[in-house]
């Protein structure tokens, strides 16, 4: 029904997250509709993002070059590490500006489901980031999923020889939430979490 | 009536689109079925916290044209969705989980097989024992038609002898001279004991070495009827190795 052309495009964008054919569709036919310059432009993004991005060696997060911008700046707090599952976590913590350490992106948590085991995350080059005195905490930022919850028993049990400071995020009521609205789980967890107040 | 409330434990979730889940469960009146719970992933959901693998809920459901959608939950058992999971439970679980899960058909209920996953996941927490996932296995083969024929040697009919090897395509055991693969001693035994229904002396067992025997057998005749092996067996074991070296 298409040209050929068109086609391939939709069945390109149609395998992205969240995109159903009929996105697809919409995105093709609007690209078409805005003409080449725009096309040339969004294909010379999506290429220069796909050749210049990788992982950082020390951290895993996302960089164009070997050490990202968080572990080269020599004014965040060294001391400290926050493990975290993926990237766009280091992302959301960024956009927080209230974290001033380092990181450490996992690259997942253990899934038996999906055979995902300790082996598939990158706890090895953790280990080896805790050698040495800099370090003297580890944030557990691992999501408050069973599945996130198992990895961060884990890694405690892990990281302990090594003799840091092991701290997990918090979890509980979210700022602004009513409490009717908080599931029974949730609020266990931030009971079991409360803190002194004087 | 296209809402309906039930009883389910939830065996796993996958992420669908930006903030919902696909969740896996296991109801009490409707079997196995998948639901969406629209907004569980964002962090002021009301029921992300709920929609936790292992977790026991009471919902109601509305039926969708291919998937059906959680309306309301609220908590009957957290089992192990709550904090400070340990990682060998919680790999068993999930491995008993995903059995459940092979061996059973969709929109088939059954209140045996939903009363003996419940009670296997609170066992689990509650009274651990190397032998109790294996025997949890072997029992819900057994409920799904699959126990293995221990009565005699598969090839020549013998009874009575000392099997020391099974052939895992016919679920029998070979006495000697009649082939089968090598199994460790005392598994059939425990087999024999869970299919007659004294488990208490199956789970009374401490012996960590003849608890993973007797899982890996009972996870291997799972294999054979679901046809690939269990993906949490893997992870189980290391996720094992590593609280063995720890305790």
């Amino acid at each position: 029904m298409y040209p050929a052309s068109l086609s391939k495009l939709m069945d390109e964008l149609s395998r992205l997250p969240g995109i159903g054919p009929k996105s697809a569709q919409r995105i093709a036919l609007f690209m078409v509709k805005r003409g080449p310059q725009d096309a040339q432009r969004l294909a010379e993004a999506l290429l220069a993002a796909a050749a210049n991005t990788k992982r950082c060696r020390e951290c895993f997060s996302l960089s164009e070059e070997d050490l990202c911008g968080v572990c080269a700046n020599a004014g965040r707090d060294h001391s400290v590490i926050c493990v975290v599952e993926e990237p766009r976590d280091v992302l959301a913590f960024e956009r927080g500006m209230s974290f001033r350490g380092l990181y450490h992106v996992l690259g997942g948590v253990i899934s038996p489901m999906d055979g995902i085991g300790p082996e598939q995350l990158h706890l090895g080059e953790l280990l080896n980031r805790l050698r040495g005195d800099t370090v003297k905490e580890v944030i557990l930022a691992t999501s408050s999923t069973i599945e996130g919850e198992a990895t961060a028993t884990y890694l405690a049990k892990l990281i302990a020889p090594a003799g840091v400071n092991i701290s997990r995020l918090a979890t509980g009521v979210p700022v602004g939430g009513d409490l009717d609205y908080v599931d029974e789980v949730t609020l266990s967890r931030a009971l079991d979490g409360r803190y002194r107040v004087t | 009536m296209k809402a309906y409330a039930d009883r389910a434990v939830v065996i796993r979730t996958w992420p669908l689109g930006e903030s919902d889940r696909i969740v896996n469960l296991f109801t009490l009146s409707h079997g196995k079925l998948r639901a969406v719970a629209k907004g569980a992933r964002g962090a002021r959901s009301r029921i992300s916290g709920l929609v936790q693998p292992t977790s026991e809920l009471d919902l109601l459901l509305y039926q969708g044209r291919e998937l059906d959608v959680i309306q309301q939950a609220s908590l009957v058992q957290a089992n192990m969705a709550r904090g400070g999971v340990d990682p060998a439970q919680f790999g068993s679980a999930i491995e008993w989980l995903e059995a459940i899960d092979g061996l059973t058909l969709d929109r088939h209920p059954d209140p045996v097989v939903y009363d003996l996953m419940n009670r296997g996941l609170r066992m689990m927490f509650d009274e651990p024992s190397p032998t109790l996932l294996g025997a949890l296995l072997i029992r819900l083969l057994e409920r799904e038609g699959y126990a293995p024929n221990l009565s005699s040697c598969g090839l020549c009919g013998r009874t009575n002898a000392a099997y020391r090897a099974f052939d895992f395509s016919s679920s029998a055991p070979r006495c000697s001279g009649c082939g089968g693969e090598p199994i460790p001693p005392g598994v059939l035994d425990l087999t024999f004991e869970v299919l007659n229904h004294r488990v208490s002396g199956v789970l009374a067992t401490h012996d960590p070495q003849i608890g993973r025997e007797f899982e890996g057998f009972a996870t291997r005749l799972v294999k054979e009827v679901v046809g690939r092996g269990l993906r949490s067996s893997a992870v189980m074991a290391s996720l094992a190795d590593n609280h063995r070296s720890s305790g």
